[in-house]
């Protein structure tokens, strides 16, 4: 008995333990996977924590970039010239509406209507399954944005389903669902807007695709221009929706672009537009025709005209080439060549040769020649040059002019432009200190202007140059031969010249203003150096006035002003060396000029390249360009508020006197009144003059209306209301008063030509005054009375 | 003595020890309060999980996963508690869970079989898994569970003896106590004796292992593998492999338990290892020849992620071992058959070490698919991070220790048995679960317990801890 409990023990004993040992070991077993897998845990979780939850992050969320508003470009007087506006494209997903079996007809009718887009066209877009982005309307506004997003919530079906699964076997609730266009999308972006079109294109550049500033100031100040894109980051579900309590929401603000103020004056560079383009046509100039107007004082560019061959591009779209140029461009067949050609003429026309082509500025780098000559003391005023037509230079052919100017002053070799007397000129500085002048105007490098990247010169080696033994180059220079400058260049060293002897980088932006600030830049910013003294200056400018005032120049003359300046005709000897013989000679005739001489406030530089032979004027400087620097500065300066000091003569010819015609035959009094410059209208038809109004020895405007009367009348007992003419120009403020059955004559200071417009008139508007009573004018330059006329 | 014999003179000591036990202690002692409360916790953290996971889907808010889960789980509890009261085994009781066994297995497998045809049944994602029967829906394999354990459990016990090779006795004891390179000589001897009376005896080391094996699978298992095979048929129709899977590794769990011999525990080892890597080996092949085709595609153009996931399709067959080459390749594929995959690794990833705050979890705005079944763990992770999610794996951990440690305390045979079972198939789902998700094997439909949606698994789990706390009634109050 006891044997056998001891045995019964044992069993239960070895069997308990056996199983014990089985259930241990599962269990250990266990621990190890739970180990192993807390470790896996640690492993996802902590060790490639930013590996995954920035892979997470990323999937999780959506970017939205909000675009920075580009800054607003204005002109010097706070007008618009470019400016950035939120539009939206359309854009249709045909692969996706082919997905979701969108009824596209109906589609591309209802899009049609609001986007005034043929609804074939959206149709034939929508039908392109095979891709993925078509843009239905590009740049469409916030009202038609606004119908657009109406519509595309709008439901085009409506379909009572019941709930998938095991929900309809219970019986799920029906519930309505709405199919809306999926496949259309709005996608927000900005279109730059040019106020002026082609106004002062090569100055301010456009906006490339990219959304990028491309030549001009839009380029060089594009960092500026285009601030800083903000984003949206939002959270999204898994089916690409907004998530549900999207907190989440990260906005970085977009730093608006700062604006730009430029030197330049959108009249000014409209006056100068209107006459380059005067020019070219009036002369055939075939290569384009540029201009330059700057302060001289500080190198602020005023205007900058460029008139390529190619015509002038609208920065609202810079692609489209001038029709006649497309068409023969068109005709090419070869498509690579094609697009090649396309391009190329596009660049041309983008380009500003202003800054980028060098040219030989011919007579008008004489103001340089000038200018070191009288800084150095070499000559002054009272040498005398003797020029036999002819001169005798080492290494060259003799140096000659058109005639033999015989012995001169300084002042008359400087009127005739003479090239023996500069040739001489530039042997007393002596060629090295000449070379050093030169490189001390800039000349010899880039300009550094904010309007582009520009070129500098190509000039002689030093050692060419100051060769004592061959002085053709050195020669040559003295009156703008033998080397490449570029206009603005030549614009910039004229300036020091004239301007104060202070050479300044030529820049077009006054301002940068941003949110922070403005950042305004002082003259001494741009200031390089002094190259001559203000007195020398002072004295070439008084040398340049003998030029219009008595010499080549005599075209440019402006009444009321004194104008100085300098002619230039250059021949072009690199592109005709390569051209057969026989073939006309091209040139750019150019003429500098600036006023007042007694204080410049504007210096224009015009080129002409290759005019007409055919015109019937000389291809000199001083025939066609200087008449038309004349008519600019005729516009600008009274507009510019340059107070005119006029002589005697010049105003005596303001008003003419009304002769005494009663009594006289109509025919006699006519001639007598048409011999002063007045128009006549005679009433009634009587033998004699009975009466005339105004009345004899009244001083009226030039080319006024006299009226005689042949018959008893009772017309000057009438009372008229006096018009308002402020704000108008000379011609249409006689033309109001004399409708108003009044008389216009001038009073005080500005001359009634050009732009000067009527600021005072002795009868107020609005008063009753007799018929034939002399409404006294006078004008000036109010500059925000002229902007409404030259808008028009 | 061998073991066989002790035991077959012994054969009744299962009832004589429990009546033993019932003399020493007669009263119903309470039931274990630490397995309890650890699973009461459990289940108040998976629902807080299931809650957060589940309230929203699509852009909208809906709270009815969480509702039912929330009215089912108090009933259950109390059911659960009402079922610690049938005991595990009792002789003198009628109602017990081994009496109830067998007729527990098989209603079981007769609903499954239910729900592959007939008025209940209801086909969903391709699958026949659910038994509708008016407004309640169910899915009776999780019931095959807690079957296959009592009716192995029970035959374990009843057979009177442990499992043995069939015609084996075991060797003297005397034997097993010689040296290793003695019991080779002795081996050598007997070899040599047997092929001198016949040559093919020199294919006996080869034929004998196997036929040993064999004979002890067919013999000694008989009874086992026919149960399994009948459980398991109707999930192959369903297909539910998962379950199939954890089933078939519940059942050898508890064969273990009961006493498979050691080296059938390593040949079956062995074999499933080669089996695996056969298998990894296979799938990296497909893949290689899949690549190859997608690098020839991409010579001409670039294919689009859908071409890709269509050649990943054609190449790779039969289409389960795509579970595997994306298990080794999670990288390839990420929006086709390995999505659910890297979306499970970036919700767990982005938790960090404490988490995105509960609630707060992104990935569960239809990112991540099966967020409230397979997955729920993941967004458990994301919310809470590391360190909530090695607190809850902690949780786990006792759970399944404390459920172990109660099959070493009980009485009798049997209740260790079912006990062991059922912990193991705590363990095994709760593993499968996490590794799945954290892609540390080839992903398969297996859920979280407590965590996890559905009713049927709720019950069937809560019931488990039922069968487990009546168990720890039986351990004598001193051992607590």
């Amino acid at each position: 008995m006891k044997r056998t409990k001891k045995k019964i023990r044992k069993t239960e004993a070895l069997i308990n333990k056996s199983q014990r040992i089985r259930v241990t070991v599962l269990y250990v077993f266990a621990i190890v996977a739970f180990l192993g897998l807390g470790y896996r845990l640690f492993d996802l979780q902590v060790m490639r924590y930013d590996e995954l939850s920035d892979k997470a992050i990323q999937r999780q969320t959506r970017d939205t970039t909000v675009t920075a508003q580009r800054g607003t470009i204005y002109d010097r007087q706070g007008r618009l010239l470019a400016m950035s506006a939120s539009v939206y494209n359309v854009v249709i997903d045909p692969n996706k509406a082919m997905l979701n079996k969108e009824p596209v007809e109906d589609l591309a009718q209802g899009l049609a209507d609001i986007l005034g887009v043929p609804a074939e066209e959206i149709l034939e877009k929508a039908l392109k399954t095979d891709t993925n982005s078509q843009d239905l309307k590009k740049f469409v506004d916030a009202d038609t944005e606004a119908l657009v997003r109406e519509f595309l919530l709008k439901p085009y079906k409506e379909e009572v389903v019941l709930e998938k699964g095991i929900e309809k076997i219970i019986g799920g609730k029906p519930q309505i669902k709405a199919y809306r266009y999926q496949s259309v999308s709005l996608q927000p972006t900005v279109k730059r807007f040019y106020t002026s079109g082609t106004l002062a294109a090569h100055i301010i550049g456009f906006v490339n695709s990219e959304n990028k500033g491309a030549y001009g100031v839009e380029q060089t100040y594009n960092k500026e221009l285009s601030g800083q894109d903000g984003k949206v980051i939002s959270l999204t579900n898994g089916l690409g929706d907004e998530m549900l309590f999207n907190d989440y929401e990260n906005y970085f603000a977009a730093v608006t672009g700062s604006d730009l103020v430029l030197t330049i004056d959108r009249n000014i560079q409209q006056y100068m537009e209107k006459y380059v383009a005067q020019a070219i046509t009036r002369y055939g100039v075939a290569k384009g025709a540029a201009a330059i107007a700057v302060d001289p004082r500080t190198n602020e560019i005023l205007a900058m005209v460029n008139y390529t061959a190619n015509g002038v591009y609208d920065p609202n779209s810079p692609n489209d080439l001038p029709e006649s140029l497309q068409i023969q461009l068109d005709a090419i067949k070869d498509e690579a060549q094609r697009n090649k050609a396309i391009k190329d003429a596009q660049e041309e026309m983008w380009k500003n040769r202003l800054i980028t082509d060098g040219y030989e500025p011919g007579s008008v780098f004489k103001i340089i020649t000038l200018a070191a000559a009288l800084e150095e003391g070499v000559v002054d005023e009272n040498t005398g040059f003797y020029c036999s037509g002819s001169y005798d230079v080492p290494g060259r052919p003799p140096v000659t002019c058109v005639t033999a100017h015989g012995q001169q002053t300084l002042a008359e070799a400087v009127a005739h432009s003479c090239n023996v007397s500069f040739v001489k000129m530039a042997q007393k500085i002596g060629a090295a200190k000449f070379y050093e002048y030169i490189r001390a105007f800039g000349l010899m490098e880039r300009t550094g202007t904010d309007i582009g990247r520009d070129e500098s010169g190509t000039w002689w080696a030093d050692s060419v140059f100051c060769d004592p033994k061959n002085q053709s180059s050195f020669a040559a220079t003295a009156f703008g031969q033998t080397f490449e400058i570029t206009p603005m260049q030549m614009v910039t060293a004229a300036a020091a010249a004239i301007g104060g002897g202070k050479l300044y980088t030529p820049h077009a932006v006054l301002e940068v203003l941003s949110a922070s600030g403005a950042d305004i830049k002082g003259d001494s910013d741009f200031l390089v150096r002094q190259v001559i003294s203000e007195r020398t200056s002072q004295r070439v400018r008084a040398l340049l006035e003998g030029v219009v005032a008595t010499g080549s120049g005599k075209q440019a003359q402006v009444a009321g002003y004194k104008v100085g300046g300098k002619t230039g005709t250059a021949e072009k000897t690199k592109e005709q060396a390569g051209k057969p013989e026989g073939t006309p000679k091209e040139y750019i005739v150019s003429f500098y000029g600036f006023a007042p001489t007694d204080n410049p406030q504007i210096a224009i530089l015009l080129l002409l390249d290759t005019p007409s032979a055919n015109t019937g004027v000389q291809i000199y400087g001083g025939t066609m360009a200087a008449p038309i620097v004349g008519a600019m500065l005729a516009d600008i300066l009274p507009y510019m508020g340059v107070e005119p000091s006029y002589s005697e003569r010049q105003l005596a010819a303001l008003n003419v006197t009304v002769p005494r015609m009663s009594g006289e035959t109509p025919d006699k009094a006519k001639s007598l009144a048409e011999a002063e410059g007045l128009i006549v209208n005679i009433i009634g038809n009587g033998e004699t003059v009975v009466s005339q109004i105004p009345k004899a020895g009244e001083k009226l405007m030039p080319g006024s209306t006299v009226i005689i009367y042949t018959t008893e009348n009772e017309d000057t007992q009438k009372k008229v209301t006096v018009p308002d003419v402020r704000g108008l120009t000379a011609a249409k403020a006689r033309k109001k008063l004399e409708e108003a059955g009044l008389c216009a004559s001038t009073q005080g200071g500005f001359l009634p030509t050009g732009s000067a417009l009527v600021t005072y008139q002795s009868v107020s508007p609005g008063q009753t005054a007799y018929r034939g009573t002399i409404i006294g004018v006078s004008f000036g330059s109010d500059a925000s009375s002229a902007v409404e006329v030259v808008k028009n | 003595m061998t073991e066989y014999t002790a035991y077959k003179n012994n054969r009744d000591s299962a009832e004589e020890q429990f009546q033993r036990s019932l003399a020493e202690n007669p009263n119903y002692r309470k039931s274990d309060v630490p397995f309890f409360l650890l699973s009461l916790i459990l289940l108040i953290i998976g629902l807080a999980a299931l809650l957060s996971a589940s309230f929203v889907d699509k852009n909208r808010i809906t709270f009815d996963v969480i509702i039912k889960q929330l009215v089912a789980a108090p009933l259950v509890v109390v059911a659960m508690y009402l079922a610690s009261f049938i005991p595990v085994s009792r002789l003198d009781k009628k109602l017990t869970f081994r009496n109830l066994s067998l007729i527990f297995w098989a209603v079981a497998v007769v609903l499954t079989f239910l729900t592959l045809r007939g008025p209940f049944s209801v086909a969903s994602n391709g699958a026949r898994r659910w038994l509708v029967i008016g407004p309640v829906r169910f899915q009776p394999s999780e019931l095959i569970k807690i079957g296959v354990i009592l009716v192995f459990a029970d035959k374990l016990c009843r057979n009177g003896r442990p499992l043995y090779y069939t015609g084996e006795e075991r060797p003297a004891e005397e034997y097993t106590r010689i040296l290793f390179i003695r019991r080779i000589v002795i081996w050598w001897r007997s070899f040599k004796d047997a092929l001198s009376h016949s040559p093919l005896m020199v294919l006996y080391p080869i034929v004998w292992p196997i036929k040993t094996f064999l004979r002890f699978f067919c013999y000694t298992l008989f009874p086992y593998n026919f149960v399994l095979i009948i459980s398991l048929i109707p999930l192959a129709i369903q297909p539910h492999m998962s379950a199939a899977i954890i089933i078939a590794a519940i059942a050898v769990c508890v064969l273990i338990i009961g006493g498979l011999p050691k080296k059938t525990i390593a040949v079956c080892a062995v074999i499933v290892g080669v089996a695996a890597a056969v298998v990894v080996v296979l799938a990296n092949n497909q893949y290689k020849a899949a690549e190859e085709r997608i690098e020839l595609e991409r010579q001409t153009r670039e294919p689009s992620a859908n071409e890709i996931s269509a050649i990943y399709a054609e190449e790779i067959k039969p289409y389960q071992l795509m579970r595997v080459v994306f298990w080794l390749h999670p990288d390839k594929d990420p929006s086709g058959a390995s999505y659910q995959t890297n979306m499970s690794l970036l919700a767990i990833g982005s938790g960090g070490l404490t988490g995105v705050g509960y609630l707060q979890s992104r990935m569960k705005f239809n990112y991540l698919p099966e967020k409230q079944n397979d997955y729920v763990f993941s967004i458990f992770c994301e919310e809470t991070g590391f360190l909530g999610a090695i607190t809850v794996m902690f949780v786990f951990a006792l759970f399944v220790w404390r459920g172990f440690w109660i099959a070493r305390h009980v009485r009798d045979r049997h209740t260790a048995i079912v006990v062991a079972g059922i912990v193991s198939m705590f363990a095994l789902q709760i593993l499968f679960n996490i590794a799945v998700i954290t892609n540390t094997i080839p992903s398969t439909g297996i859920s979280l317990p407590f965590f996890s949606s559905g009713l049927s698994a709720l019950v069937t789990q809560l019931l488990g801890v039922g069968i487990v706390l009546s168990a720890s009634r039986t351990i004598p109050e001193y051992e607590f």
